[in-house]
């Protein structure tokens, strides 16, 4: 179980997309084509340590999900007030934890999963 | 979305807060997708409920700084946006100038130095709120009750022993800028130090929260209610910092372009002892920048003009670390250790700091 940090509601299955380091959502989250750090991030659930930089970095994963391009979810080893200011604000669901590159059910409101 | 980031940083508690100061206004610094969530958060009728200014922006007031066309209708995108949601749009970094916040009141300011500020030197109380969040939390009048806003969240954790005579602007800076970098979090405790003018305690509240997370200090002596957070003090870290630890900070004097005053934007003091030394020495060699606030700018109005005539310029409104201006020079003199940390990593422009005499002297070589 993943330790929900942004509740969201509803289950879903997705894949599990892994990011190792640490990423910047202004710099590295492309908005207009979904991509964190290289990777298609749309619509998956991704996986990163902690987030750093500048703290305009709310506004892009806003903007990510205005155009339908955010990720269904994100999970952090550390979450922040950055991370999690921008989580609300793109309405994208945020946990605390670590998952393995696979397809996993989630409730999105306790983070409560299993394998696909 | 106040009460949703205080769920997850909070526990759900709020503290309903007198003021706001927002940060994220330079289209430089929030692009594209900034001004779509402004101008998203205006159309849907978003008004702020609390007294709310706003930080320096991409162009300054007089538009000494030329810019290209896309940074000015972007910024005039986001003044507009701010403006329908009642922000007093003052474009400070320094708004701890003209409000007199009292100690032991709650604010939502996002702008580092200006936290610092009113944290250490009134202990009025602010976190650092991110953008969006102190803008939010001027609209919904309160933000989440984070550690800072509570007394025991303020415990001095770090014991600091300052053991040098009063402290001038460039060496506030390198103080704060020690005490950010080796201490990193938590507060620190500092016993020894002595500002000269306020200058100096704006230099060492912006050196202070740029190379740290921290925005809050306890001085001895200057801190209201010093004595009850000793009184509170756990300390598990103790530090001594010494002339010398100053001095190797200050080392390579390159010959600039231009020499830059005012990050955070000086005071008046600062700019009419600038002013007295150009009038008596005439026309410097290298242009003199200095920013200052609109407050300030509108009262020297006349001097403003009568020193562009000695190669000082004087603007307000926006700085050289916002304004995509600075991308024009070469190497810059300034007697900030926020500008000295921010402009390179912004604008890739060298940066070389300098004693504010020192400074001047540079402009005349």
């Amino acid at each position: 179980m993943l330790k929900p940090i942004v509740r969201g509601w509803g289950r879903a299955a997705s894949r599990v997309v892994k990011i190792t380091t640490p990423v910047s959502l202004l710099g590295d989250l492309d908005p207009e084509r979904g991509t964190l750090a290289g990777v298609d991030v749309s619509g998956k659930i991704v996986v990163l340590p902690y987030v750093k930089g500048s703290t305009v970095g709310p506004y892009v994963l806003w903007g990510a999900a205005r155009r339908g391009k955010a990720p269904l979810a994100i999970v952090a080893q550390k979450p922040d007030l950055m991370l999690i200011s921008a989580c609300v604000l793109a309405g994208v669901p945020l946990f605390q934890g670590d998952l393995e590159e696979e397809c996993i059910n989630i409730d999105l409101e306790s983070g409560v999963y299993d394998k696909c | 979305m106040v009460l949703r980031i205080a769920d997850a940083v909070s526990g759900g508690e709020v503290v309903p807060v007198e003021t706001a100061h927002i940060s994220g206004v330079s289209y430089f610094t929030i692009g594209e997708y900034g001004v779509e969530f402004l101008e998203f958060l205006a159309s849907s009728g978003a008004k702020v409920s609390i007294l709310t200014t706003s930080n320096p922006a991409a162009i300054d007031l007089s538009g000494l700084l030329q810019v290209d066309e896309k940074v000015v209708e972007g910024q005039s995108r986001i003044s507009k946006a701010l403006r329908s949601m009642g922000v007093s749009i003052f474009y400070t970094c320094a708004p701890y100038e003209f409000i007199l916040t009292r100690p032991r009141t709650y604010h939502a300011w996002a702008e580092s130095n200006a936290i610092t500020y009113i944290n250490t030197f009134r202990d009025s109380w602010s976190d650092k709120n991110p953008g969006p969040l102190a803008l939010l939390g001027a609209i919904a009048g309160f933000v989440p009750k984070t550690a800072l806003y509570t007394l025991d969240g303020r415990r001095p954790t770090a014991a600091v022993e300052v053991n040098i005579g009063p402290l001038g602007p460039l060496e506030a800076g390198v103080v704060g800028a020690l005490i950010g970098e080796r201490i990193g979090s938590g507060v620190p405790y500092i016993k020894g130090a002595v500002f000269a003018d306020e200058e100096s305690r704006r230099e060492f509240a912006a050196a202070l929260s740029t190379y740290s997370a921290m925005v809050f200090a306890v001085v001895e002596g200057a801190t209201p209610n010093w004595r009850q957070y000793l009184e509170l003090a756990d300390f598990r870290d103790k530090i001594q910092i010494s002339a010398e630890d100053i001095a190797s900070y200050v080392r390579d004097v390159e010959t600039p372009d231009v020499v830059y005053i005012g990050c955070p934007f000086a005071d008046l003091e600062t700019v009419l002892q600038i002013v007295a030394e150009v009038r008596g020495r005439g026309p410097t060699k290298r242009p003199v920048y200095i920013s200052t606030s609109p407050g300030v700018y509108k009262q020297i109005q006349r001097l403003v003009e009568e020193v562009s005539g000695y190669n000082v310029k004087i603007f307000s409104g926006a700085c050289l670390v916002v304004s995509p201006y600075t991308r024009r020079f070469r190497v810059i003199a300034t007697d900030s250790l926020k500008a000295m940390f921010y402009i390179p990593k912004l604008h890739g422009v060298r940066v070389v700091p300098c004693r504010r005499e020192e400074c001047l002297e540079l402009a005349y070589a």
